[in-house]
């Protein structure tokens, strides 16, 4: 699946929020964790309007002459 | 006794003083590259809202950088040593237009003299964990909080036909976001100080351990950091405002809000952080909803390796200048 550096940008800082759990203290940690759901929340978006985007292309579109 | 404590907090004002000339020009940049303020009274405003930041933040902050070496372990040579480290920092970073952090070069700076004056077993592990994990969260906070403000009054205001009118709420409403970062930045910076002074009278046995920070330390510590945003640091707010992305309004509106609201999130909350990253990283965060290639990634990398020299930079200044300080400061 190809998506854009933009997607990957924001699966990285997710991910990133995720490993720093561990060195985190607890009284802080939904710091991590809102921000890792936030930067997937924006990768999931991007990734799904990307890959239907990419559907549309292929498709020819309805409504529309040749001419 | 009591001049060498005197004059230990003139340092410690000093560097304060250096902090708003320093990093206070980060929360001027993007209300002057977007043109809303001129550089004159932008720098009149964020220093009017550095010192009244008193008013809003508690002095958590200051608990923080007060408890990073064991209590008591410091001398005044070693704060004195710190002070300067951090001050050196500070100015070779100036000198070359790096926005880095005053607050981390604090940090590196009493690392260092702390080391220097009694070993590594001098350091609070879990207070410099603490501020090690939000060096790295604070710019990612920033990122997405101002990614996040930016898609959402897009999606507001798409439909909306009357740019220039729109054009001129953004600006009023950048007026209110660079108060609202420089009260941030106020409460959180000048804390920092505080917390050093803090050490210092109760090294010095002027106050009990655990004792609150006197009324006149917290004054004076934000007195001297709206002084120093005053006499401004332009190279920075260049590198800050245009370099790493162009900005319209509503873009600074934006990064500037999520700047805040991270900063009075970790201020309340008493984590010192750095409001160099965390705008540094709003602005990326504005700079992605156009397109990644709309970041300036090389001055943004730039940018991200003066931070992480910052503290090991500082605790090497502070630890060398401990070494002719500890004769000479009792």
């Amino acid at each position: 699946m190809r998506l854009s550096r933009r997607s990957w940008f924001f699966l990285g800082m997710s991910v990133t929020c995720v490993v720093l759990l561990a060195p985190t203290p607890e009284k802080y940690r939904w710091v991590n964790l809102s921000m890792a759901a936030l930067s997937l929340m924006w990768f999931v978006a991007f990734a799904v309007e990307e890959i239907l985007a990419r559907r549309g292309e292929g498709r020819p579109r309805a409504g529309r002459s040749d001419r | 006794m009591t001049v060498t404590i005197a004059l230990i907090v003139l340092v410690a004002l000093s560097f304060d003083f250096f902090n708003g000339f320093h990093d206070a020009a980060s929360s001027i940049a993007t209300v002057v590259s977007t043109r809303v303020l001129t550089p004159r009274q932008a720098v009149a405003w964020a220093a009017f809202f550095n010192f009244a930041a008193f008013l809003i933040f508690g002095t958590k902050v200051a608990n923080t950088i007060s408890n990073v070496v064991h209590p008591g372990t410091l001398t005044n040579a070693g704060i004195f040593a710190a002070l300067v480290g951090a001050i050196l920092w500070d100015i070779v970073t100036w000198i070359l237009g790096l926005p880095t952090s005053s607050s981390h070069a604090l940090v590196g700076g009493l690392a260092g003299a702390a080391v220097a004056t009694a070993g590594w077993k001098t350091l609070v592990a879990s207070e410099y964990q603490k501020i090690f994990v939000f060096i790295v969260l604070s710019p990612i906070v920033g990122i997405l909080l101002a990614f996040t403000f930016m898609t959402g009054v897009f999606w507001l205001f798409h439909r909306y036909r009357k740019v220039e009118k729109l054009n001129r709420g953004f600006r009023r409403g950048q007026l209110f976001s660079a108060a609202a970062f420089s009260l941030g930045h106020g409460g959180n910076d000048a804390q920092k100080t505080m917390g050093v002074i803090l050490a210092l009278l109760i090294a010095n046995g002027l106050l009990a351990k655990g004792s609150d920070v006197p009324l006149w330390v917290v004054l004076s510590a934000h007195a001297a950091i709206a002084l120093g945003t005053l006499l401004g640091g332009w190279r920075i707010v260049h590198t800050m405002g245009s370099k790493i992305t162009k900005l319209q309004p509503v873009g600074g509106m934006c990064a500037e809000s999520a700047a805040a609201t991270a900063i009075w999130g970790v201020t309340l909350a008493g984590i010192p952080v750095s409001t160099t990253h965390t705008i540094a990283g709003a602005i990326v965060g504005v700079g992605t909803t156009q397109r990644l290639s709309a970041v300036r990634w090389g001055v943004a990398g730039r940018v991200v390796w003066a931070w992480v020299l910052t503290i090991p930079g500082a605790f090497i200044m502070a630890w060398i200048a401990y070494l002719p300080f500890k004769g000479l400061v009792r």
